[in-house]
């Protein structure tokens, strides 16, 4: 993906991995979660963050709202000449929404350069998705409004990465939206404190061993290290980036201070 | 000057400025058919790039256009009937109004939402709202009330070039007004009150239709009880201050407001004037506004929404 | 089962009570025939007695007016019931008090939202905001003034036409500590409450359903005065200081007796010539709060008593007047009236008083005075006092007035014919 291609990251997570993954500093992150005016958002929202250079021109805190937001960004993408795509990305839960079948169907009408990305990580917060929907492949929506769609193995990363490029390779060549389903887990609780529930029966502990077990991260390590890309020196050597990286990010949000409560009225209007 | 009808000036606003910016352009259901007359020709003169039919998908459009402001163009999403705007309400009201500020300023979203508003046509509660209050309850967003055919092209080329969410009513029962409209460019700023007629008696403080039902009745009482009417024109930003003019020269004031009453910007202006104009005030404020059920159709909507002879009535009750 | 206590009617003409003092407390055990409390009607104050036995709970309290035949109390049989009754916010059986004094308060809501309020004496003063700003501005004492607003409140132009009202009087006005009520400052505020306010009632009653006409005149005392003072010669053997309000008693009863049209009542649509001669006089007497109150004691079949009688009748009643001891029997039945205002004059004053429903005659006598006087040709001296008669012309003529007046005048001037 282009820096300056559009991505509407899923409301879960806060956009986390899609900003980084695109360029984005984390410490403009951080310092927004931790609401100070250094902040991606002037430390207003404290988790809608933004970066528009990077292709973030929003996030929302409503499921399912991102779809025609989405559709926005393709008609601009589509019309500004400027040969960007956009990445819309959802989990199976907000897969319920109408809105989704609105902008899959003005998309897939208008021929936008999107490529939907549904994150299924099988749990609508306790809900497994056998019981919201009705068919086993989210991905088999896209066929009624004739666009492909396609299921792979989340935890590959190769493997998504492989179907996103094609998919944006064809959104970008004009030909339209794609919908990609990446099969995944929850390596996490819902929410901090309470056990996920799945059929009224709590997930122990040891579930969550044999899930992460299936971690992407883990799994993409292991085939680095086995094809020889990077050797486990290499990698430490980019754990300890990261830890620097990230304890920059703490001091630079650290160092910020609260919004002026004058911004209220300059954030409110555009001149 | 030539004297023209109130969609008409809505047409020229958007030729106006579909010619002198091409990131403007059109969005909503059976446009390029003229559902309306407003967007007559639109399709033919600009092409169907900037006349948008879209699927019948209220959020996924509107969602698109604050979308599609964000990123460089000014689209005027056409809601058909207002009442529609309920079924995309994240989209006008949480997100439209909101993502600049949320997003520390650091977007802007042009887009101009407009549908036909108000009763009077016995069309029911889901085709007669004029949902004003609900729009002034969510802040971020202007809301455009034009009364007359001036008014209706000067605002709608305002909102039109505003860096900002305007939402347009226009009313149904005005489509077919006519009024001097000057064929030179102009433009009217929001927050800047139109005295309607002047009066010394009572301030009758309208918008949208009810200025003319306000008029009426003041052409009524002419030579019994002098009459003024003001029309904010915008209902945010709101004039406040021409209000507070009028009503310390007339020391009453009579909000017709054809929005359910209950909570309604007529409430809203009421509790403005008694706070900031508390002692400008000889009687107190009349309320004339549409009664807090649902909007019936056929015979029973008159018993709801306002008519001259409720107008006339809260009037009198004042100017003792 | 619980027996009420309502406010009793005392008189015909008695529409509400006020509750003066409980002389028991609430939860207290009553015996029948046991004095309950004491009210104060439009003219007497009474005691009333329990006609039942139980526990006293009390449901209108001291100092409260409420309508007669409404409940003011109740006796339960136990102490269950008491508290029973003691939880209830509002007493039963739909009569009660707290009901009554609802239905007013909305009849008074829906009045003044229609008809301008009168400024409360010391009270809110209701005034629009903008009346007050101006009032403040032009230095105009605000609850001088009386609305003219939708709903009577103070608007603009009553401040503006105080302001223009004379400076002078409205800068005194302005300067004034105390109370001002339209424009003028008040020196004292006497409530029109219990018997002042039962007067005045009556009074405007009065005007209000009779067609009143008034006749002055005078009456040539020389007489008279000679007759009174070999009577007070005689005081001590009589027994009484004859006044000459008893002569005037005297005189009108037998008078009466010319005239007999004159003694009579129109009672819905009849009219009732009655046959007793009951006189009610116009007493003047001392409040306890110092003011003055009008009481109107009768006596009755004054025609058929002597003179002395009648001066002795009139002594007793005075008297127990005074010690606020008059009943309401002794108020009832008269069918004329004599009120006798001479006693505070100087000089001569006549007037017009108002009957004494349903009374269709009252008349009105002021001071004796030294006056000159036409006599056989000749100008001579003589005591002279006004005399004026009010009568009812739904029941009476004008020539029978006329009649009665000169017989008042021939028995005057000639008190050798009372005993001819």
């Amino acid at each position: 993906m282009n820096d300056d291609d559009f991505v509407f990251p899923a409301v879960r997570g806060h956009g986390l991995p899609h900003l980084i993954s695109k360029g984005v500093d984390p410490k403009y992150y951080l310092a927004e979660h931790c609401g100070k005016s250094t902040g991606s958002c002037g430390g207003v929202s404290t988790y809608h963050n933004i970066d528009t250079e990077h292709g973030f021109f929003g996030l929302a805190g409503t499921l399912g709202t991102g779809f025609p937001i989405s559709v926005g960004y393709g008609m601009t993408s589509k019309w500004n000449g400027k040969q960007q795509v956009v990445v819309s990305c959802f989990g199976d839960g907000t897969s319920n929404r109408g809105t989704l079948h609105e902008s899959f169907l003005m998309a897939a009408n208008w021929k936008l350069p999107i490529v939907w990305v549904c994150e299924n990580n099988q749990l609508s917060m306790y809900v497994p998705v056998k019981d919201h929907h009705p068919v086993e492949n989210i991905a088999d929506l896209a066929f009624g409004y004739g666009m492909p769609g396609e299921v792979v193995d989340g935890q590959d990363v190769v493997a998504v990465a492989k179907a996103v490029d094609k998919a944006v390779a064809r959104a970008r060549a004009g030909e339209g939206p794609s919908l990609i389903e990446c099969k995944t887990e929850r390596f996490v609780t819902h929410s901090i404190g309470l056990p996920d529930r799945i059929d009224l029966e709590d997930r122990t502990k040891d579930d969550y061993v044999e899930l992460k077990k299936r971690d992407p991260v883990v799994l993409f390590q292991e085939k680095l290290l086995k094809e020889g890309v990077l050797t486990q020196k290499e990698m430490e050597r980019i754990d300890q980036e990261i830890a620097v990286e990230i304890d920059a990010a703490e001091a630079f949000a650290d160092a910020g201070s609260p919004p002026d409560p004058s911004v209220l009225d300059d954030y409110l209007y555009a001149k | 000057m030539r004297e023209i009808q109130y969609h008409k000036a809505i047409n020229e606003a958007f030729i106006e400025e579909m010619e002198r910016d091409e990131t403007v352009y059109l969005m909503g259901e059976s446009l390029r058919g003229a559902n309306y007359p407003h967007s007559e020709g639109l399709a033919k003169r600009f092409g169907d790039q900037r006349v948008l039919d879209t699927p019948i998908c209220e959020a996924a459009f509107c969602g698109a256009a604050v979308a599609s402001a964000m990123t460089g163009y000014r689209p005027i999403v056409d809601l058909m009937f207002i009442d529609f705007m309920y079924t995309a309400a994240d989209e006008i009201l949480l997100k439209a109004p909101q993502w600049r500020f949320m997003h520390g300023g650091k977007v802007n979203v042009p887009v101009v939402f407009m549908g036909a508003a108000g009763g009077g046509m016995k069309l029911a509660n889901e085709h007669s709202q004029i949902p004003s209050s609900i729009i002034l309850h969510s802040p971020g967003i202007k809301l455009a009330v034009p009364s007359t055919p001036y008014d209706a092209k000067g605002l709608m080329k305002t909102a039109i070039r505003d860096n900002n969410p305007v939402m347009y009513f226009w009313h149904k029962q005005l489509m077919a007004v006519t009024g001097e409209v000057p064929e030179e460019d102009y433009t009217i700023p929001f927050g800047v009150a139109d005295v309607k007629r002047e009066g010394t008696d009572v301030t009758v403080v309208a918008y949208s239709y009810m200025v003319q039902l306000a008029l009426e009745v003041a052409k009524k009482l002419e030579g019994e009880i002098s009459v003024e009417v003001v029309d904010p024109r915008t209902l945010e930003p709101f004039d406040l201050d021409a209000v507070l003019k009028s009503v310390e020269k007339t020391n009453r004031l009579v909000i017709v407001d054809e929005d359910t009453e209950r909570c309604s910007f007529a409430s809203e202006l009421a509790a403005q004037v008694v706070d900031k104009g508390f002692t400008l005030l000889d009687e107190p404020i009349k309320r004339v506004c549409a009664g807090n059920y649902p909007i019936p159709g056929g015979y029973m909507e008159q018993h709801v929404l306002p008519s001259v002879e409720k107008i006339e009535a809260a009037i009198r009750s004042v100017a003792v | 089962m619980a027996l009420e206590i309502i406010m009793p009617k005392l008189a015909m003409a008695m529409s509400q009570g006020t509750i003066l003092s409980w002389f028991l407390s609430q939860g207290d055990y009553v015996t029948k025939g046991q004095i309950l409390l004491e009210i104060e009607t439009e003219k007497v104050n009474y005691e009333v007695e329990a006609d039942g036995s139980g526990y006293l709970h009390i449901v209108v309290p001291n100092g409260e007016t409420v309508p007669v035949e409404h409940v003011i109390a109740m006796l339960a049989e136990n102490e269950e019931d008491l508290a029973s009754l003691a939880s209830q916010i509002t007493a039963p059986a739909g009569s009660s008090s707290a009901t009554v004094l609802e239905t007013e308060e909305v009849v008074e809501e829906k009045d003044s939202a229609l008809q301008p309020l009168t400024p409360p004496k010391g009270g809110r003063v209701i005034a629009s905001p903008l009346a007050r700003r101006l009032a403040q501005q032009y230095g105009v004492d605000i609850s001088s003034l009386a609305g003219t607003g939708s709903r009577g409140q103070i608007v603009k132009r009553d401040v503006e036409k105080a302001r223009t009202a004379k400076p002078a009087n409205v800068l005194a006005v302005a300067a004034f500590d105390g109370e001002v009520v339209n424009g003028i400052r008040v020196a004292q505020t006497i409530p029109l409450a219990g018997i002042r306010k039962a007067i005045a009632d009556h009074m405007q009653q009065s005007l209000a359903v009779s067609a009143q006409v008034s006749n002055m005149g005078e009456v040539d005392m020389t007489e008279l005065i000679r007759l009174r003072k070999a009577l007070l010669k005689q005081e001590e053997s009589l027994g009484v200081r004859v006044t000459y309000t008893d002569i005037m008693v005297y005189l009108m009863s037998r008078a009466l007796r010319y005239e007999p049209s004159l003694n009579a009542s129109v009672i819905g649509e009849e009219i009732k010539v009655w046959k007793d001669v009951n006189v009610s006089v116009a007493v003047a007497v001392q409040g306890s709060g110092g003011e003055l109150n009008l009481m109107v004691p009768v006596i009755r079949n004054a025609d058929q008593m002597s003179l002395v009688e009648i001066s002795k009748c009139a002594r007793d009643l005075i008297l127990r007047g005074r010690e606020g001891k008059l009943t309401t029997a002794d108020m009832e039945g008269g069918t004329v009236t004599l009120t006798n205002v001479g006693g505070f004059l100087n000089g001569p004053l006549t007037g017009t008083p108002i009957l004494n429903q349903p009374q269709s005659l009252i008349v009105g006598i002021g001071a004796i005075l030294d006056q000159p006087r036409v006599i056989n040709g000749e100008i001579m001296v003589r005591p002279i006092m006004d005399f004026s008669m009010t009568y009812d012309h739904r029941a009476v003529e004008g020539v029978p007035v006329a009649r009665f007046y000169s017989k008042v005048r021939e028995l005057a001037e000639n008190p050798g014919l009372l005993i001819a």
